[in-house]
């Protein structure tokens, strides 16, 4: 598994081609304009192939890698940020950081308009909740960028749906990672643009 | 006059606070126990570091130290590893290994010793906690198809490696002085001298580490030895059956490599023998699969990916070294149905100009450069055709485009759909921690 590589649409396994679960879960009755809009042409569009094609669409916003929402999340641990602060005033010191048990909660929230002629006939958002659940972990820093990571067990669960309504739900499998990712392309590290969150407990003891 | 027994009195109490005051000044001795706001830090290190990675077997010290100096023996200290067992030792360095591999998170807690007076709590103080990776050492095995062959004889080896690390290439020495060849974990190599061998194949792996694999031992003798050792077993072989039949694998003609189809392949052995065993794998599992019946073999992959399917052939009588063949395959997932297709792509008004009918498209991928010459010209040509609906189907690689058409000069009108992202929010949480989503 090529964590670098690997996207939120892999973890779901909904290959673009046939998203096919996804697409029986979208009910057409909340998407009536878009029916509407799919009947009037001049040759109508069964509304199952406008769902599928709905759910395509809604997992190309999906091809963005995991990997981007970890780092995300670690930055947000107090001892990432201040290794990762040294890291980038030493750029000659190798620094490695250890992050405990923990687990790394993602919201996202792709949409997929819909068109008719250029004209909006409605745009749909889905929600998207994900859980990684990491055993442990050390991030290799150099120059202010994670070079490598040595995760421990890796575990993942999430699930795709439209106004609280679970369209698909993956339960909890583990990732199949190797002991040590050395990362083709460093990943930098820059502060997050929103405040650190307080750390917890067990950040503190990590930060010792 | 003052009352004897109140001066005795006054003099224990001085005597006692100044008892008290020498105490209070006392140094850090044996029994001394600091309040909790100035007790010394336990710092807690592996290795001289506070995380690290090691291999199962590898030995690993963990060292403790205080803040300030604090008497030997006043405390036991209890090592945490993290998997539910414990160790207390008395001294502040302590080494071990790990026998299995997972992460362990050490922590440390310093007890009053036993013979320590004035211990108020069990635990005095906790260490912080260090990290230890523990991995299963990566080993790498060398399997021949065989361990004797005639000079001039390919041998088919496989490397099977096991580690927590990818492999970045493989270095294989034959052991015949040849140089050594780098490629992926199959390999075949011809042998022109005669000799024992020692072949063996080093693995560099992702994070610049390698291993080694055992030696394995290639006995080549020369075709005459062979041939005559052969005859004075009494088993007829001859010269002519010392030369190397080839074995070769392709794949069967219009063969679809998708999932779900039919794979079939044509195995031929040149010249053609009698008593041959084919074995084949197919690449998506470890079995092997007996093709002695089964020709033309075929299999249906039921995941898109890679594969190398590996033929082997035995011959028996005489039992000769086995023939292998490998034969790499993608496989790649079908086209969509066509309840999956949704036209996106309508053509506009002049395409219907053209041909004089409405048209649409039900293509795979909207952005996907269509030739229409064909169908026009065969409008054109067939003025019968412009009359009627019909389907039009072209194949570009695995993609499959399907344009119907049909009567009348009705104007077009379009459906797109566009995806993006609006929010993401990715939160790190430490067990105990509860959070919102935002």
């Amino acid at each position: 598994m090529d964590l670098e590589k690997l996207t939120i649409a892999d973890l779901f396994s909904l290959p673009a081609e046939g998203p096919a679960k996804l697409a029986v879960g979208l009910n057409g009755e909340r998407f009536k304009a878009i029916q509407q809009a799919a009947s009037c042409l001049p040759s109508p569009i069964g509304w199952s192939e406008v769902r599928t094609e709905m759910a395509g669409r809604m997992i190309d916003a999906l091809q963005t890698t995991l990997l981007g929402g970890l780092v995300s999340a670690w930055l947000k641990s107090k001892a990432v940020e201040e290794k990762a602060k040294k890291s980038q005033s030493s750029p000659e010191t190798p620094f490695s950081c250890t992050l405990l048990e923990h687990a790394v909660e993602s919201t996202l929230h792709p949409y997929v308009r819909i068109l008719l002629d250029e004209k909006l006939v409605q745009q749909v958002d889905f929600d998207v909740n994900m859980t990684t659940q990491i055993e442990g972990l050390i991030l290799n820093l150099e120059s202010g960028s994670i070079v490598s990571i040595q995760p421990g067990r890796c575990e993942w669960s999430g699930s795709i749906g439209i106004d609280g309504v679970d369209l698909i739900e993956r339960s909890l499998v583990a990732l199949d990672l190797p002991g040590h990712i050395v990362f083709r392309h460093p990943i930098p590290l820059s502060t997050p643009s929103e405040p650190a969150a307080k750390p917890s407990r067990d950040q503190a003891r990590v930060n010792n | 006059m003052q009352n004897p027994s109140l001066r005795v009195s006054v003099s224990f109490a001085i005597v006692v606070i100044g008892t008290m005051t020498l105490a209070a000044q006392k140094p850090a001795g044996p029994y001394y126990w600091p309040s909790s706001q100035d007790r010394p830090a336990l710092t807690l290190t592996a290795n001289s570091a506070n995380s690290l990675a090691l291999q199962t077997g590898q030995n690993v010290t963990f060292k403790l130290a205080w803040s300030r100096t604090v008497p030997a023996g006043v405390f036991t200290y209890q090592f945490n590893w993290g998997d539910g067992t414990w160790t207390t030792v008395t001294n502040t360095v302590f080494s071990r290994s790990f026998s299995v591999a997972r992460v362990y998170t050490v922590e440390v807690n310093a007890l009053p010793a036993a013979t320590a007076k004035n211990a108020k709590a069990n635990v005095y103080a906790s260490s912080n906690t260090v990290s230890i990776v523990v991995r299963a050492p990566a080993n790498v095995e060398l399997v021949p198809n065989s361990t004797s062959a005639i000079s001039g004889d390919v041998v088919h080896f496989q490397a099977t490696l096991n580690a927590p690390t990818p492999a970045v290439r493989y270095v294989f020495d034959f052991g015949d002085k040849t140089p050594p060849v780098s490629g992926s974990s199959q390999i075949s190599h011809p042998y022109a001298t005669v000799g024992d061998f020692p072949a063996r194949v080093t693995v560099f792996l992702e994070d610049q580490s390698s291993v080694q694999s055992a030696p394995v031992t290639i006995s080549v003798t020369s075709p005459v030895a062979s041939a005559n050792s052969s005859s004075g077993n009494n088993s007829g072989r001859t010269s002519q059956q010392v030369t190397s039949p080839q074995l070769s694998v392709a794949l069967a003609k219009n063969v679809q490599p998708i999932t779900g189809s039919q794979i079939g392949i044509i195995v031929n052995l040149t010249p053609s023998l009698a008593h041959v065993h084919y074995q084949i794998n197919w690449g998506d599992g470890p079995e092997n699969e007996d093709l002695a019946n089964s020709q033309p073999p075929s299999h249906v992959y039921s995941a898109p990916g890679s594969y190398t399917i590996m033929v082997t052939a035995k011959r028996n009588p005489p039992f000769d070294p086995p023939l292998m063949e490998s034969l790499p395959l993608t496989i790649a997932s079908p086209a969509p149905p066509r309840s999956a297709m949704w036209p996106i792509v309508a053509v506009g008004i002049a395409a219907a100009a053209v041909i004089g009918c409405t048209l649409w498209f039900a293509l795979r991928a909207p952005d996907t450069p269509v030739d229409l010459s064909p169908l026009v010209a065969a409008h054109e040509t067939n003025s019968n055709l412009a009359q009627q609906k019909f389907r039009y189907i072209f194949s570009e690689g695995l993609s499959r485009h399907e344009i119907k058409m049909k009567r009348g000069p009705e104007s077009f009108r379009r459906i797109t759909m566009s995806s993006g992202m609006r929010s993401t929010e990715h939160t790190i949480i430490f067990p105990g921690e509860t959070t919102a989503f935002k």
